[in-house]
């Protein structure tokens, strides 16, 4: 194994290859951590944590050369999941653009859902890029919390810092991504505040 | 809106757990399609003829050179790679392939190839959707309705597999060229209900409950249907078109919008479209009165114009829609309704040949399917607890037929909690499950279980319900009955005798139970007169409810037979002879492992080898184990019995070596952790004491009395008995033997004051015997 984290890099240059060789190596345990939260009550959070441990053991016993540490490997993690996700909306996005009628195939109702998430996301990534930039950190703590869905506990571990850093490293980055988020949106509504 | 919905993203879970991430997971398993000669399995791939969400389906031949056969073959995602998954796929896939209906597109084979993915054939079917079918042909509604027949009837008959469809759309509904409507897709739907429940649905075809991601269950496949009369009525009409009344209230009765107001069983929607056609009132229409009038004029047109509305033809009519309406089902009713239709299906279709008679490895697939419906009996029946709770004693019923004690047992500790929340605990229903759940805890050898069930639900239902309660009846019939499996027949005389007053009058299936258990326990303490009356009644009320030569009148021939043996002489053999009638006709009716058959078998090995015919009995005990060998494993509790009679009997033959041997089985086998019971214990060490005296160890035979006497302890505590005599009477014979001629007399009295009547204890008479002569 060449290092994931070489792969990781590789893909996000554009490296489509590196994109499967990492997608092939955590494959079964995303499947398994996705399954996982698809059978969780919406008001659930999914038990995420388990999983993406057992998962680094495994690679661990393999002898994943590229993972250096158990910290390392949640970040790695949770970096394939963003990028996963990310791929699939822009996907399910530009599909949806180019139309198409399928009337009476089997067509779940979540995929109405699972649109409107995507578009969503894509918007949250924007705003991550801009209002994150610069501080890793604090990038690194959302794709920990959000994509691979670790507590502040397990995110302390992570980085090896104290919990109450965690949180309040999370509670900057929201903090950062409500504002640039309601700045963007004063920005969508002035041209009708004018018409007013 | 998109600020809210993008910061509702960070919330924990709100991301994994989405559509999202489910749909970018489904991506990660992309089909992989097949190009024309392709082979999966023996079919050769000829060309695409359709696809949907679930897969691709191929035309496909059949090129194994077998014989020519056209297919349909379906090419799903390669999704199961876990073995757990595979596992419900290949039972599922057991059941489809026993699914046979002239309604239902037949699943022929399946399988999945190297890469994961899998695939169905099933029967190709050349036609057009149903829809399309009524559109292009024009089809009066009275045919189309025919159709829908057909297909209703194909659902009802899943559903009596366990089976929900889930996807019944026209589509998936394909008119043959015979003209007979049939359903397709069954085993996808299926996998897709078990392995995803958020899986694939129509637009405008998906219940209520799978739109919110509820379980689906019978109500969703009715709710579907209601869809399809709709559609298939209007299908090719012009858009104005509307339903007769009593269709859209059917159409309205199936497509409601909470399950529990739907109609509870396909065989319902079926009932109210074969009575629309019959011109006959449509439950789905309600109790009104001149609705009903005039479908009854409708109907009997004569009694209207022949008459001419005579006073006498008026009351006629109006006097049988009255008792008509007495006799409809009051809304009340309605779960009770559900839970008969859904039980009757259960009996006479899903578990059919179930006698719990039966017993043998015929059954095992019985038993599998029963074993394999349990988790969908919580899941399909969630929202009706008290369905739930008698599913699962039926399933619980079967099972202990079956000897799947464990199983049985699982589903009953279901079933009680149900039953109590829903009937409560002074019902028919919930008495029932505790009392089956009692007689499971007796069969793995768990007797104070039993006890520690019924008689607290005996104080129950008499702060319930007052001491003067029919239910305590059959909670009191068990706890004698329990008393008898406990081996303390004294108490099951007692017990039954204060009962018998309460029941005597009755000449039903209940009381010819209680006087054939009683007359067991009668015949146990050596009043054998009395145990003959007995059984000679309770023979007599079944054959008066089910005739001679009945399964029932045969189980009470058994214990009439059982006194006979006793009694000796020419009753002893007009016993023998009953034995062998039953015998007889229960393998004739019911195979030679039958409950009847081996009961009769073990009867008279034991009976023989008690006697003192040890040879005679010999083949009888072979039987006995052979039979038991091929239900049960070899360290059940009852193979170990049938084994210590085996010892017994080599005993008394003089066989002590193979003797030896068969009780040291047993030994090894309870210290492996057979599941044994204090009475299994105290047999072995008490026959072994039998064994060393015979093979003149007596020291040996002390210690094995002594630790028999341990046992008997646990069985006896401190009551006499003649099985607590039989141990000091042996160990008195090994002190004799080594000269301890004091403390064998010692324990010959403390024999004689622990015996029960006059008479040597039964089967132990040579032992008494030999006693004897130290006095």
């Amino acid at each position: 194994m060449s290092g994931i984290t070489g792969l990781l890099a590789q893909s996000q240059q554009g490296d489509a290859s590196a994109w499967g060789a990492i997608i092939e190596r955590l494959y079964g345990d995303m499947r398994r951590l996705a399954h996982n939260a698809r059978k969780l009550n919406i008001n659930e959070a999914p038990d995420t944590t388990a999983l993406v441990h057992e998962c680094y053991l495994r690679m661990h016993q393999h002898g994943a050369s590229g993972i250096q540490s158990r910290a390392h490997f949640f970040n790695v993690a949770a970096s394939a999941m963003r990028q996963l996700l990310i791929n699939h909306a822009r996907d399910r996005v530009a599909r949806k653009r180019g139309g198409g009628n399928v009337e009476y195939a089997t067509l779940s109702e979540c995929d109405n859902a699972a649109d409107q998430q995507a578009t969503d996301l894509l918007e949250l990534d924007d705003i991550m890029r801009s209002a994150l930039a610069g501080d890793e950190r604090l990038i690194r703590v959302v794709e920990l919390k959000v994509f691979a869905g670790l507590t502040d506990t397990e995110i302390a571990e992570a980085f090896d810092m104290s919990v109450r850093t965690a949180q309040r490293l999370w509670q900057e980055a929201r903090d950062k991504l409500r504002a640039a988020l309601t700045d963007q949106a004063d920005t969508d509504q002035e041209p009708a505040r004018l018409r007013q | 809106m998109s600020k809210v919905r993008c910061l509702a993203l960070l919330e924990p879970g709100a991301l994994l757990g989405g559509a999202l991430c489910h749909s970018a997971m489904n991506t990660l398993e992309p089909t992989k399609e097949l190009a024309p000669n392709d082979m999966v399995g023996v079919y050769r791939i000829r060309e695409e003829i359709g696809r949907g969400g679930m897969g691709i389906v191929y035309r496909a031949d059949r090129a194994d050179g077998e014989f020519e056969q056209s297919i349909a073959l379906k090419w799903l995602p390669a999704n199961l790679f876990d073995s757990a998954r595979h596992e419900i796929f290949r039972r599922e896939r057991q059941i489809l392939a026993g699914l046979r209906h002239i309604g239902i597109a037949q699943l022929l084979d399946g399988g999945h190839s190297d890469d994961g993915h899998l695939w169905f054939a099933m029967e190709l079917i050349d036609g057009l959707p149903l829809d399309q079918h009524c559109a292009v042909n024009q089809l009066p509604e009275r045919e189309r309705i025919e159709l829908l027949m057909q297909l209703v009837a194909a659902v009802r008959f899943s559903h009596s597999h366990l089976l929900i469809h889930s996807d019944i759309k026209p589509r998936n509904v394909l008119v043959a060229a015979d003209g007979q409507a049939k359903l397709l897709d069954f085993g996808v739907a299926v996998l897709a209900s078990d392995i995803n429940k958020a899986v694939g649905y129509s637009p405008g075809f998906a219940s209520p409950e799978q739109i919110s991601g509820a379980p689906i269950g019978v109500s969703s496949d009715i709710w579907q249907l209601g869809r399809m009369i709709e559609t298939t009525l209007l299908a090719g009409r012009e858009q104005s078109a509307a339903l007769p009344q009593d269709l859209a209230a059917i159409v309205a009765c199936a497509c409601a919008p909470q399950p529990e107001q739907r109609y509870a069983s396909a065989g319902e929607l079926f009932e109210d479209l074969r009575c629309y056609l019959a011109y006959e009132p449509v439950r789905a229409r309600g109790n009104n009165f001149y609705y009903k009038l005039l479908l009854f004029i409708r109907r009997h047109p004569w009694s209207v114009s022949a008459s001419a509305l005579s006073a006498l033809t008026f009351i006629l009519v109006v006097g049988t829609l009255l008792w008509r309406l007495t006799v409809q089902r009051a809304a009340a009713e309605r779960e009770r309704s559900i839970a008969v239709a859904v039980n009757r299906f259960l009996v006479d279709d899903f578990l059919p040949a179930t006698d719990p008679n039966l017993v043998g490895s015929s059954d095992q697939k019985v038993s599998e399917l029963a074993e394999a419906a349990l988790p969908k009996i919580q899941e399909r029946f969630a929202e009706l607890p008290r369905v739930a709770g008698e599913v699962n004693l039926i399933f619980a019923n079967t099972l202990y037929g079956l000897s799947r004690f464990d199983k049985a047992a699982l589903a009953l500790d279901r079933a009680i909690p149900q039953l109590r929340s829903t009937v409560g605990v002074a019902d028919k229903l919930t008495v029932d499950a505790h009392i089956l759940r009692a007689y499971t805890a007796q069969s793995t050898g768990d007797p104070d279980y039993a006890e520690k069930l019924l008689v607290p639900l005996r104080s129950e239902i008499v702060a319930l319900e007052g001491e003067n309660s029919p239910l305590l009846t059959m909670v009191d019939a068990r706890i004698a009955a329990n008393a008898a499996l406990r081996n303390n027949y004294y108490l099951c005389v007692d017990l039954y005798s204060k009962l018998l007053p309460r029941i005597e009058h009755r000449e039903d299936d209940f009381t010819a139970g209680v006087l054939g258990k009683f007359s067991e326990c009668l015949t146990t303490i050596d009043r054998s007169e009395e145990a003959l009356a007995f059984a000679r009644r309770a023979h007599e009320i079944k054959v008066k409810i089910h005739g001679t030569n009945t399964t029932e009148s045969m189980r009470m021939q058994y214990w009439i037979a059982r006194p006979l043996l006793d009694l000796g002489g020419e009753k002893e053999r007009e016993g023998v002879k009953i034995l062998q009638e039953v015998l007889d006709w229960s393998t004739s009716h019911y195979g030679p492992e039958s409950f009847m058959a081996r009961n009769a078998i073990s009867l008279l090995g034991n009976h023989l080898t008690c006697r003192g015919r040890p040879g005679e009995a010999m083949p009888w005990i072979l039987r006995n184990k052979s039979i038991r060998a091929k239900s049960l494993a070899g360290d059940h509790p009852w193979m170990l019995t049938a084994n210590l009679v085996h010892g017994q009997a080599l005993t008394r033959l003089g066989k002590l070596s193979e003797a030896d041997e068969m009780y040291s089985s047993i030994r090894t086998a309870i210290e492996n952790g057979a599941s044994h019971t204090a009475v299994i214990d105290l047999s072995l060490y008490r026959n072994l004491g039998e064994l060393r005296l015979a093979q003149e160890r007596y020291a040996d035979a002390e210690a094995a009395y002594r630790t028999a006497l341990e046992h008997a302890k646990i069985v006896f505590r401190e009551n006499k008995h003649d099985g607590l005599a039989v141990v000091h009477i042996g160990l008195a014979i090994a002190l004799f033997e080594q000269g301890n001629v004091d403390q064998a007399r010692q324990e010959l009295d403390l024999a004689a004051t622990l015996m029960d009547g006059e008479r040597p204890p039964k089967c132990w008479e040579a032992l008494v015997e030999r006693a004897r002569r130290i006095q």
